[in-house]
């Protein structure tokens, strides 16, 4: 047989959103789309010791600590404890996704320190017994977590994020992960539930009194636990300043797989004006087509979580195109930020067949933090977990060119927490202008959202003192 | 969580509804094939219009067509009066809307560009008359207008692809006259009534059913200013670095590589050529990448790595999988194999049963997807035991589902009941279950 010559290509290459100064040589500083060799280092699993003692590298690069298990002279582990078979799979596969394009072009244009980043990827099923054992497994093979899906999972492993020296980027947004005595070792991005609903239900309680001159009355629908009842209490404290009535309070009486009959018919006897959701998708669906059913007309908001752009495909997409505020923590795939051309331009061309989701983008920001992270970890030479702990905090704000707000890595909780989300309409017509559901990037197709208010801080949120979470967890 | 006791300084300064464009100025499209002149609805002047100092001048057009024809009139439009339209009119006072328009028979189809597709809509079929087309408003006049043909002049304008452009609105009511209706609101709610008519064109939904229902509009503050979302501009395309090899037959190392990765297990693999690139590209099992995706991604171009005349491999493995071919093939056995049931029954008949062996091998063929099993019904009896029943449907399909293969949890069940009536189906054909793509 002829010798071979593989070359594995890494998909976009955009060294510029992928590289900086500290590689190795290897990155260019213009659209580095270069065949590189393939990353044939990253084949040996990492030993699965129980203590990663430091040591001394002896690579040579002879100034960067290793512990040659979770970082090596070649290779940076990095964990991820995703939902790919829950009910966040819809969003999080493409999250998921997305942080292994950015990563192969990272890689191809040198990884880390010279080092190619090997992430391991992990099903939680958004159970949360399954997140606590996956990551007890894991722990000990990575130097930190790019990816935690799930509020109440993330926060159980919390505490042995901090014993375990170790950073996850939670893809949940409770509002405790700016406490420093809960999120420690948890990088946050973008705002959280309880300010996502204080701005939304302040958009409806605002333009409902230009519309009809007086304030609307609000039901409230939310799973249990972190995620719904954080998102709950950011709409009630929104409600209590603003004077806005709550006509159903349905706080915790969501669950996935649950029925929401009894919900729903609550909130079509409420006769609320609007209804502020904080759930899967799924259940957001039947909650909406179960209320329906019962008499409701009112308007429909909901967490970021709660919606997908793919239910415009659904029979209920005419509906929701026009009943439901979309509220978002990120500027949708293709939204008009300084910083989403160039990784616009690596989804398209990783992706060039993929529907334009926002998981996508949202990956690009767990990439992008992870590898701040890990560069300034590499930069102060220490690429154990440890010294990615200490890295962490000393990145200070980290600019995602508007992506994302600019989070506030300073540890304290007040200042730490971005008041900034953005509100969307969903757009039936552009939906299926760009073909529905076989929208592609490689079209150039963009999120089917048309902006409301897309970098919108209410009063009440700008206002709000942080000094404890807006739900406090386990109570 | 508390409320400050005083406003931080500054920090109200922070929130940017009211801020200009934030992003550079769009690139230039360079033919992406980006939707830049999508039908857009229910905008502020300011945000689209003539008004705007920058926006280029094209004369408004307000397309209206006469649906009186509609059995779905009373449900879709009663609550959109003549006085309504007359109130975003900007020629109220110059057009005589009750001699020509029905007092309920008009729906707002779309606002263009003048002159982008008058001659469209001029050469319908169905379209009698129009008025003031050398004006800034039109108003098509077609008795036999019927949805599907509000979806074509909809899709007319769409494909138009031109700016946005929407007629002048009066003057914003003053405080003291709150109780009349807000333009923009009205607009909102002519925009919502296209929709509504495209969407029954497009197979129906919810409808008011009391005709008092007032439309919920958002969007009126802010609106005015902020940045409009835009496509990206021109993607470079993906150049390659090819070492030079002697030429090679793509035929034959495409059936190689075909053969070798379905040998291994990868049935969710394909390789093409693109230009003189291999691509390997599928979803990845999400099984097995704890121990490094790379290593995997390594470990399956192993399989066609030696085969001759590979040179090099772009690989495009992912963990989702193909969402439009499963959507394309899950509704194309709706059509051909609809799962139906009894009357008030949610028990499966052979012909259901055998229907969902399709739908199992469509949804096994395309891992890393779940799929919406939705329950409908028809229109008789309460919308809440319809509601149950069509859980009911949903539960009964994805227990087959289950038997046959499917793991459950890629599927979840839906209760549409009566929400969603196939428009052109009978009541037996509405008995069904349906399935999509989940999000």
């Amino acid at each position: 047989m002829k010798r071979l010559a593989l070359l594995i290509l890494a998909v976009g290459l955009l060294a510029t959103a992928c590289s900086d100064g500290d590689d190795t040589g290897q990155a260019g500083t213009t659209l580095a789309s270069t065949a590189t060799t393939s990353p044939t280092t990253t084949t040996t699993t990492p030993a699965t010791t129980t203590t990663a003692a430091p040591a001394e590298s002896a690579d040579e690069e002879p100034g960067i600590l290793t512990d040659g298990v979770t970082v090596t002279n070649d290779t940076i582990y990095v964990g991820i404890l995703a939902d790919l078979s829950g009910p966040f799979s819809g969003n999080v596969i493409d999250l998921v996704d997305s942080q292994l394009a950015f990563w192969a072009a990272k890689n191809a244009a040198g990884g880390i320190a010279g080092r190619q980043v090997e992430l391991l990827v992990v099903d939680t099923a958004y159970d949360l017994g399954q997140h606590q054992l996956l990551y007890g497994n894991m722990v000990n093979q990575v130097v930190m977590f790019s990816h935690s899906t799930g509020s109440p999972h993330t926060a159980s492993i919390a505490d042995d994020l901090v014993r375990d020296q170790r950073l996850a980027i939670p893809v949940g947004w409770y509002s405790g992960w700016s406490d420093p005595g809960l999120g420690a070792n948890l990088l946050e991005l973008g705002s959280n539930y309880c300010i996502e609903a204080t701005n939304a239900v302040s958009f409806l309680s605002e333009t409902h009194q230009q519309q009809f001159g007086e304030l609307p009355t609000i039901a409230i629908a939310t799973d249990a636990g972190d995620y719904g009842q954080d998102s709950a209490a950011g709409a009630k404290f929104a409600a209590a300043q603003l004077g806005v009535d709550i006509a159903f309070d349905g706080e915790a009486t969501l669950a996935f797989g649950g029925d929401p009959s009894a919900t729903a018919a609550a909130i079509a006897a409420s006769g609320a004006d609007y209804t502020w959701v904080a759930t899967d998708p799924i259940t957001a669906a039947e909650l909406v087509s179960q209320s329906l059913s019962s008499g409701y007309r009112g308007g429909w908001s909901g967490a970021t979580p709660s919606f997908s752009p793919r239910l415009l495909d659904t029979a209920l997409g005419d509906y929701l195109s026009q009943a439901w505020l979309v509220s978002v923590f990120f500027a949708p795939a293709g939204a008009d930020v300084p910083g989403m051309s160039e990784v616009y331009a690596v989804l398209a061309e990783s992706f060039p067949d993929r529907f334009p989701s926002d998981g996508l983008v949202r990956g690009y920001l767990e990439f992008s933090l992870t590898a701040q992270v890990l560069e300034r970890a590499a930069a102060l030479g220490d690429l154990t977990p440890a010294g990615v702990v200490d890295a962490s905090k000393q990145i200070g704000d980290v600019d995602f060119g508007g992506i994302s707000p600019t989070n506030l890595y300073t540890r304290d909780f007040n200042t730490s927490v971005a008041r900034q989300t953005g509100l969307y309409r969903a757009s039936k017509a552009l939906f299926e202008s760009q073909g529905g559901l076989g929208a592609v990037l490689g079209d150039g197709a963009v999120s089917a959202f048309e902006p409301v208010a897309p970098a919108y801080v209410s009063e009440v949120a700008a206002n709000m003192a942080f000094d404890e979470p807006c739900y406090v967890f386990g109570s | 969580m508390r409320r400050a006791s005083s406003a931080t300084p500054g920090q109200l300064d922070n929130a940017e509804t009211t801020s200009e464009p934030v992003g550079p100025e769009p690139p230039d499209d360079g033919g992406v094939g980006a939707p830049d002149a999508s039908l857009e609805l229910n905008k502020g002047p300011d945000m689209v219009g003539r008004s705007s100092p920058e926006a280029p001048e094209p004369a408004g057009l307000l397309y209206a067509a006469d649906v009186s024809d509609s059995p779905h009139l009373d449900e879709t439009l009663s609550w959109v009066t003549t006085e309504e339209v007359q109130s975003t009119d900007p020629l109220a006072g110059q057009f005589d809307h009750a001699a020509w328009i029905d007092e309920t028979a008009i729906a707002t189809v779309g606002t263009v560009a003048a002159g982008t597709i008058a001659a469209d809509i001029g050469e319908h079929p169905l379209v009698e008359d129009t008025r003031h087309d050398d004006l800034e408003v039109l108003y098509v006049r077609a008795p036999g207008l019927m949805h599907t043909d509000v979806q074509l002049l909809t899709a007319a304008a769409l494909a138009s692809r031109v700016p946005v452009s929407v007629p002048p609105l009066p003057a914003a009511a003053p405080e003291d006259e709150a109780q009349q209706p807000n333009p923009l609101f009205v607009v909102g709610a002519l925009g919502l009534v296209a929709l509504i008519i495209a969407a029954f064109a497009a197979g129906g939904w919810w409808t008011s059913r009391t005709g008092e229902d007032e439309p919920i509009a958002f969007g009126d503050v802010g609106t005015d200013t902020v940045p409009t979302q835009r496509p990206i501009g021109a993607i470079a395309a993906p150049t390659t670095t090819v070492a030079a090899a002697a030429p090679v037959d793509q035929e034959v190392v495409l059936a190689s590589a075909t053969e070798a990765l379905r040998n291994a297990g990868y049935s969710g693999m394909s390789v093409r050529y693109e230009g003189d690139l291999l691509v390997l590209e599928g979803v990845m099992p999400a099984t097995g990448l704890d121990a490094g995706y790379f290593s995997r991604v390594e470990e399956i171009t192993s399989v066609i790595s030696g085969i001759d005349g590979v040179q090099q491999v772009s690989t495009r493995l992912f963990l989702r999988g193909d969402d439009a071919r499963l959507r394309s093939q899950l509704r194309a056995l709706s059509e051909s194999t609809p799962v139906e049931f009894p009357f008030a029954s949610a028990d499966l008949t052979p012909e259901s049963r055998n229907a969902l062996q399709a739908v199992a091998d469509a949804i096994l063929a395309n891992p890393g997807l779940r799929v919406l099993v939705a329950g409908h019904t028809d229109a008789t009896g309460s919308p809440e035991a319809n509601a149950q029943l069509g859980g009911a449907r949903a539960g009964a399909a994805i227990q087959e589902l289950v038997r046959l293969g499917v793991p459950i949890t890629r599927l979840q069940p839906v209760a549409y009941g009566e929400l969603f009536p196939d428009a052109a189906g009978t009541d037996a054909e509405n008995r069904r279950v349906e399935f999509e793509v989940a999000p």
